[in-house]
């Protein structure tokens, strides 16, 4: 099947889950031998200068320079788009598999299956952002979960939009996503919140992200890692490591020898305030907190082997945490919000703790338990935890594309 | 005349005139061939006999005596507690038509005439007013305060109106341009209005990609020239992203509701044209065919739709004409069912009460609307042309039909330009009652035909 995978970014360039997640699926195509390509969004501020709209990096590999406007992900630019027309009249493809549309445009299903005779297009959502203004968290613009979007509901977080503007918005997102065959959820949170927005719940299956990680089959328990924590991922407000550094200080008066290691990006972090109020309190817990920098998915696991438990403190609902399925694949239990994907990681995906969203207190008292865990109660967690393996969502994958085609 | 002139005695101010008139000239606009005069009055002991207009060019000399409209000035009545009585009405104003070549009146001599035969003139410069909405904004500004009666609408407001009509200089067009293949021999062609705000032509061509079909020609109509490079961009985006076959057609000058579908069903190649505002949205499959065959049939030359809120109530199921007890003469325009939820009010079961359909969704067949002489343009900005086409097809023995089992939304003064405050908005509105009541006196005063549900 000659399969056109395109991404709203490429690993290579930005590391974020949903990246890794399509990259992925590219691979395993590939891998299991499909004709496949793989075509990412130029992130590079200064792509698209002097005439390259796309960029060939290998063989099967490529990337676009796109823009499109926020509100409703519509493309702007006729050039990339033209050069990306010529590309799909070349490559004819069986099957145009998107991840995000929203750096690419909300218009291009429909586009390619003008261009490209029979092709069946699919898109995996990764977040809420047709959902939702606000950068598709479900959160409202004061801070607050958000249970389900309206049009009068999403005006008053955002005042100066009329209601009628989000319906209208909420209109031409959906009569876009008319042209795909068949949606992809990595979570069934997601699945369901996309159902409830109005998608027809036959035309969206909840498929588990591909992710080719090198599994541990036997972990060794190590006692000296019940207090080493871990958190993995994007730096930013969103991830709420405000709020796990503020648990472990109230967890740190009774464990004073645990450690906090911080897998991320600190220079990433966009907001200056936030940026100054994580380093203001990283220097308040001294030697506790280990700051490792960026991992890639050649660190991954020298990483994941620093810790007894990995530890995620998101505000927001998060969609399928690829680092869920990253401590999954390297046997390490997690300690998660009771919300959203993190909540369906934890209770369906490998089992886990979890503790009250955002309540700094609740987390404090899970990682204070967890400090305190003896080698008995340990040891069989680690060993509970099942096999990852990616094998049964990619079959899933494959067979829906042969329904389709 | 110029024997009454010999008998006035002219003095050399307004305080000579009598310690108790007191009066000012506020402006004088030159409207088209009209001249609009507006000021205020205080006269307690009804002194004034008249006011007389020259004007002074080579050496024509003419004289107007006017009948006034009077209404009531509360700056006026504050300023001379001693002399104005409560209910007296001190502003005034006119229009009169009946200097010739005003071309080249800069001035007008203006005279106040008493009983007892004294006068008093002044020369006052006439403010050239250069376009058909600053007409209406300052003309109907001459009232500033409510109420608005059938009098100030009839004999004030409706000459302002017909004084800025010829201000509407011809329209030619400014550009017309295909996008996609065009439609050969379309069942229907939709004209699609667009002004001041371009995101609904976005959301229209997202909207028309799933719910017209190949066989449906659109029309875009940009009825402001500021706009039309920007619409034309949109266009060529959109048509190749969405794969979408449409028209762009916009003239030399903004035309305002009326005038721009009359302007664009020249562009129409179908028999069939369906007129939808910008901010109207059929979402449900199958509504062109019912539409079409409705029209083809020939029962009816006029189809409208149930039209619906966001929250899917009721925001348009047919217009009937009514009279309020707040507004004595007019005739206004009624919304049965109007924000009642669809789902409860089903399209037989209540009793049918309109005789009218609004026009942000109407079809007609393209003959009848020539023959119907195409929407009056003396109304004003999207009010009223609906129904006066209507009462036009009802005069000439034509049926009106409605569809009440498609959604279809209608956002509703979406596509209007925001910035006009709501007294003015009142003051339009009665104006084109007033307009439609004068036109229809007759046609309106007869039991009319009901429309039919479809």
């Amino acid at each position: 099947m000659k399969v056109l995978v395109i991404s709203h970014g490429h690993p290579k360039f930005s590391a974020g889950g949903g990246e890794v997640a399509a990259y992925s699926m590219y691979s395993a195509l590939k891998d299991a031998g499909h004709d496949a390509n793989f075509l990412a969004w130029n992130n590079n501020a200064n792509a698209g200068e002097m005439g390259r709209s796309i960029e060939q990096i290998t063989a099967t590999e490529w990337l676009i320079s796109t823009k499109t406007e926020h509100f409703t992900f519509s493309s702007l630019n006729e050039e990339a788009i033209n050069a990306f027309k010529i590309m799909l009249e070349s490559l004819k493809p069986d099957v145009v598999h998107f991840h995000h549309l929203i750096h690419l445009g909300i218009e291009l299903p429909r586009l390619v299956k003008s261009i490209v005779k029979n092709v069946k297009v699919f898109l995996t959502l990764h977040e809420y952002l047709f959902i939702c203004a606000n950068n598709g968290q479900m959160i409202t613009t004061k801070g607050e979960l958000c249970y389900g979007a309206s049009p009068a509901a999403c005006s008053q977080c955002f005042p100066k939009v009329t209601p009628e503007s989000f319906f209208m918005r909420e209109g031409y997102i959906k009569n876009c996503l008319a042209s795909v065959d068949h949606f992809f959820s990595p979570s069934e949170f997601l699945r369901e919140r996309y159902i409830q927005w109005g998608l027809p719940a036959e035309r969206i299956t909840h498929l588990e992200n591909i992710l080719d990680l090198d599994v541990v089959a036997n972990k060794k328990v190590k006692p000296e890692l019940i207090k080493e924590f871990g958190f993995f991922g994007q730096i930013n407000y969103y991830k709420g490591l405000d709020i796990l550094l503020d648990a472990f200080a109230i967890m740190k008066k009774t464990a004073p020898e645990a450690r906090l290691h911080i897998n991320g990006h600190m220079s990433e972090i966009n907001s200056p305030e936030y940026r100054k109020l994580l380093e203001q309190k990283i220097q308040d817990l001294g030697n506790s907190v280990v700051l490792n920098g960026p991992y890639t998915k050649e660190t991954l696991k020298a990483r994941m082997d620093q810790v007894g438990w990995l530890v995620m403190s998101s505000r927001w609902w998060e969609n399928s945490p690829v680092v869920i399925q990253e401590a999954w694949a390297n046997k390490v239990p997690i300690i998660v919000p009771n919300i959203g994907g993190m909540l369906e990681g934890a209770q369906v995906q490998i089992g886990g703790v979890v503790y009250e969203a955002r309540n700094v207190e609740s987390l404090a008292k899970e990682l204070t338990e967890a400090s305190k865990m003896r080698v008995s109660e340990y040891a069989p967690l680690i060993k509970g935890l099942p096999k990852y393996s990616d094998k049964k969502p990619f079959a899933r994958l494959v067979d829906i594309y042969k329904r389709y085609n | 005349m110029a024997q009454a002139e010999e008998k006035i005695a002219f003095v050399k101010s307004k305080d000579d005139l009598g310690p108790r008139i007191k009066y000012n000239i506020e402006s004088v606009s030159r409207i088209g061939d009209a001249f609009l005069i507006n000021g205020w009055m205080v006269d307690p002991d009804e002194q004034c006999r008249s006011i007389l207009v020259r004007k002074l060019a080579g050496k024509r000399v003419a004289v107007a005596q006017l009948t006034w409209v009077r209404f009531a000035r509360k700056d006026v009545a504050d300023a001379f507690p001693g002399l104005a009585k409560p209910g007296d009405l001190h502003g005034f104003a006119f229009v009169t038509t009946e200097f010739p070549d005003p071309d080249d009146a800069t001035k007008l001599n203006i005279n106040l005439l008493t009983k007892s035969g004294k006068a008093f003139g002044e020369f006052i410069d006439v403010r050239e007013v250069n376009s058909f909405d600053e007409a209406i904004t300052q003309g109907f500004g001459t009232i500033i305060a409510p109420p608005v009666n059938l009098e100030i609408c009839k004999k004030l407001f409706a000459a302002i109106v017909e004084g800025a009509l010829p201000l509407r200089k011809a329209a030619t067009l400014l550009s017309l341009n295909q996008f996609g293949s065009p439609v050969s021999n379309p069942e229907l062609s939709i004209i699609i209005p667009i002004y001041g705000n371009l995101d609904l032509m976005q959301y229209q061509i997202g909207n028309l990609i799933n719910y017209a079909s190949p066989t449906t020609e659109i029309v875009f109509a940009v009825d402001d020239p500021n706009l039309v490079n920007g619409a034309l961009r949109l266009g060529q985006r959109l048509s190749g992203l969405l794969n979408l076959s449409f028209k762009v057609v916009a003239p030399t000058r903004n035309l305002g509701f009326s005038g721009i579908n009359n302007f664009a069903s020249q562009y129409c190649e179908s028999r069939n044209i369906l007129f939808l505002n910008s901010d109207c949205f059929p979402v449900q499959g199958g509504w062109e065919e019912k539409v079409v065959k409705a029209l083809d049939e020939k029962k009816y030359a006029i189809i409208g739709a149930r039209l619906l809120f966001m929250d899917e109530t009721i925001q348009h199921d047919g217009i009937e004409f009514e009279s309020k007890i707040d507004l004595p003469g007019f005739v206004l325009n009624a919304h049965p069912n109007k924000s009642l939820p669809a789902k409860i009010i089903k399209p037989n079961s209540t009793k049918e009460k309109s005789t009218c359909v609004t026009a942000a969704f109407m079809a007609i067949r393209k003959e009848v609307f020539d023959e119907l002489g195409h929407f009056d343009e003396g109304y004003i900005r999207g009010d009223f042309e609906d129904t006066d086409l209507c009462l036009k097809a009802i005069d000439a023995g034509y049926k009106i039909g409605i569809i009440r089992d498609q959604k279809i939304f209608h956002l509703e003064r979406l596509s209007q330009k925001n910035g006009i405050d709501n007294f003015l908005r009142n003051k339009i509105t009665l104006t084109n009652s007033a307009r439609q009541s004068t036109k229809w006196e007759a046609l309106l005063s007869t039991k009319l035909p009901l429309i039919e549900n479809i």
